[in-house]
């Protein structure tokens, strides 16, 4: 579900401002701008894609709040983790069978600026150097969270020595 | 002839003053009336009273604040709250704020008489332990540290609430002679017939009229502790253990990381952090905590936040869907914090792995570990270097720690307990 999409400024440039492009080549950036279809909005409370749902898309958040959760029956909804200004939404476009494992849900007005998947998918395995980048970034990302979903699950504030 | 001791009494109501008026008549003291908070601040700050009973029901300012800006004013100033039935609630929330009892109206000619009694005995506790303070060169250990004060000194619960489910706050009368602690340092606490525990200092270091400490309920020692009620008395001997470099901190950005129950100890570095705000750069204040439900200090988290001068986050491990806020552990917060690594101090504490993960964030920004600081836990037996029961490595926790050096706890922490 898309929000209210803004005319200016210019998603493209707003790409290169990006920390995920951190140390990419003008080059690169400039293949990876083609992809980029709009600046979104969403408001609070408003969802940005649902669990099951295909993802066609990679957000990179440029500000604002979004919930990464699950409703399970009889547990309401449980909030797994946030992302916020800088960080990248969604790698589920990456990889098949292509769906989100997760709800998202902004907390607070929330911008984004969207990347078509399955194009950075082309793009990706045209330009392999551009393939590296991304898919190293996404891997990177996932790696943090991998650590933090590992200390979450330590649930280190209930343990004792 | 000892000067007559000054009392004030700030009430809306007129009945409640003259009636206030009338029990005192017949005492050897100065009583003063205000009807409004403004009047009552006004007259305090003229009078200096030993002792100043707050309404906390008034039109204006309300008690609350009246309350709070007298003791800012005055750090010695010993001010009781008047509560309606209705208002308990608001009673505990006054302790919490320094009030140093409660009245609940209606109140007879005796319990008010009583009160004041108290009330001025411990203000002439609170203007000894002053002088003495501003006689000693600096607020540094307790010299009595050293000499081996094996014997705790019975002290009396002036206050204690509920923090969360598993956690408690006493506030302590503090032992005679006491002459203050620094932020990090901490009070071996004896429930009499059951034993006695390390627990951190978690107030206000400026506040010398009476001893905060937070207790999690986790053992047989902390639930006998944490089971006290407000008259009861428990050993106290302290302070023991090495401060938070506060003054080494001047002029840097400060990181203070808090995870769970660790921001009791820090909690006192913040307060002096904040009280001096200007001495320092950048102050980062990241706390984690495993739910809502966990979280400690709401209240005053809330405030800090309000401040434009402290970036203070919070995040929680699991959170239902109202939950506004971040989710994800407090180590999270460190890769975009803003703050220079090449001068920055750290402060972490909070269970072992999440301390340890969390210095590895902030080396991983580039801090030295000579700069970042931790506070270790180690069950203590002594507290003073004398047992070896706190030993790790070539180190005793209860002597050169809690708080050390990363470069030093980095290889304890991997040092199981002996
Ligand atoms: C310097 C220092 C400051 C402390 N500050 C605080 C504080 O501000 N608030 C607070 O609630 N607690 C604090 N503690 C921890 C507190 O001392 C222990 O939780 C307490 O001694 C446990 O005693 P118990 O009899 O209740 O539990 P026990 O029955 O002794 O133990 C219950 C469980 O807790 C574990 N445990 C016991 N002692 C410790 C310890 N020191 N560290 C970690 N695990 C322990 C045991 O292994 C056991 O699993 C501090 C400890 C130190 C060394
Ligand atoms: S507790 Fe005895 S030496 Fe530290």
């Amino acid at each position: 579900m898309a929000g209210s999409d803004a005319q200016s400024p210019n998603p493209a440039a707003l790409l290169a401002v990006h920390p995920f492009v951190v140390g990419m080549e003008e080059a690169q950036l400039r293949r990876m701008s083609e992809c980029v279809t709009t600046l979104t909005h969403f408001d609070t409370d408003q969802v940005i894609f649902h669990a099951g749902g295909v993802a066609r898309a990679l957000y990179l958040i440029r500000g604002g709040d979004v919930a990464l959760e699950v409703a399970a029956p009889g547990m309401g909804t449980r909030i797994v983790a946030t992302l916020h200004g800088g960080d990248a939404l969604g790698w589920s476009w990456l990889f098949p069978p292509y769906r989100w494992a997760f709800d998202a849900r902004a907390l607070a007005p929330t911008e984004a600026i969207v990347l078509d998947g399955e194009a950075l998918r082309r793009c990706a395995t045209e330009d392999r150097e551009l393939g590296f980048h991304v898919v190293w970034r996404v891997a990177r990302e996932m790696a943090d969270r991998l650590q933090a979903t590992r200390l979450q699950m330590l649930d280190v504030y209930t343990e004792r020595r | 002839m000892q000067p007559r001791q000054k009392i004030l009494v700030i009430d809306d109501e007129e009945v409640v003053l003259d009636s206030c008026l009338a029990i005192l008549a017949s005492g050897d003291y100065d009583t003063t009336t205000a009807t409004s908070g403004e009047e009552g601040l006004r007259l305090a700050a003229e009078l200096s009273p030993d002792l100043i009973f707050v309404d906390v029901k008034m039109p204006g300012v309300p008690g609350m604040e009246v309350l709070e800006r007298l003791r800012a004013a005055d750090p010695t100033a010993v001010a009781v709250v008047i509560t309606g039935y209705a208002t308990v609630s608001l009673a505990v929330e006054a302790m919490k704020r320094g009030a140093f009892d409660f009245l609940p109206k209606p109140f007879t000619p005796d319990e008010f008489r009583e009160m004041v009694r108290r009330g001025l005995e411990r203000r002439v506790e609170v203007l000894a332990q002053a002088r003495e303070r501003a006689a000693a060169e600096s607020p540094g250990p307790h010299p009595g540290a050293e000499a081996g004060p094996m014997a705790p000194i019975p002290c009396r619960v002036l206050g204690r609430w509920d923090e969360t489910y598993d956690t408690v706050s006493l506030a302590l009368d503090p032992p005679p002679g006491w002459s203050g602690f620094r932020p990090g340092q901490f009070n071996m606490l004896y429930s009499f017939g059951i034993g006695e525990s390390a627990i951190s200092i978690s107030g206000d270091p400026a506040d010398s009229g009476r001893l905060l400490h937070t207790i999690r309920k986790v053992g047989r020692v902390t639930e006998s502790l944490a089971g006290l009620q407000r008259g009861d008395v428990l050993g106290v001997r302290g302070p023991f253990g090495t401060p938070w470099p506060l003054g080494y901190s001047a002029g840097r950005d400060v990181v203070v990381v808090a995870g769970g129950i660790g921001l009791a100890p820090l909690r006192p570095a913040i307060h002096e952090l904040l009280a001096n705000r200007d001495r320092y750069n950048r102050v980062l204040i990241l706390i984690g905590a495993r739910s809502s439900d966990d979280l400690l200090y709401p209240q005053e988290i809330q405030e800090w936040r309000g401040r434009f001068d402290v970036d203070l986050q919070v995040t929680l491990d699991t959170a239902t869907g109202g939950w506004r806020g971040r989710v994800g552990v407090v180590t999270t917060l460190i890769p975009r914090a803003e703050f220079d690594a090449d001068q920055a101090v750290g402060m972490v504490v909070g269970p072992e792995i999440m301390m340890r993960f969390a210095a590895s964030e902030l080396l991983n920004r580039g801090m030295s570990p000579s700069r970042l600081f931790v506070s270790m836990e180690r069950n203590m037996k002594c507290g003073i270097g004398l047992c070896g029961h706190c030993q790790a490595g070539a180190k005793f926790v209860c002597r050169d720690g809690a708080v050390l050096g990363y470069d030093e706890a980095e290889t304890l922490f991997q040092v199981r307990e002996v």
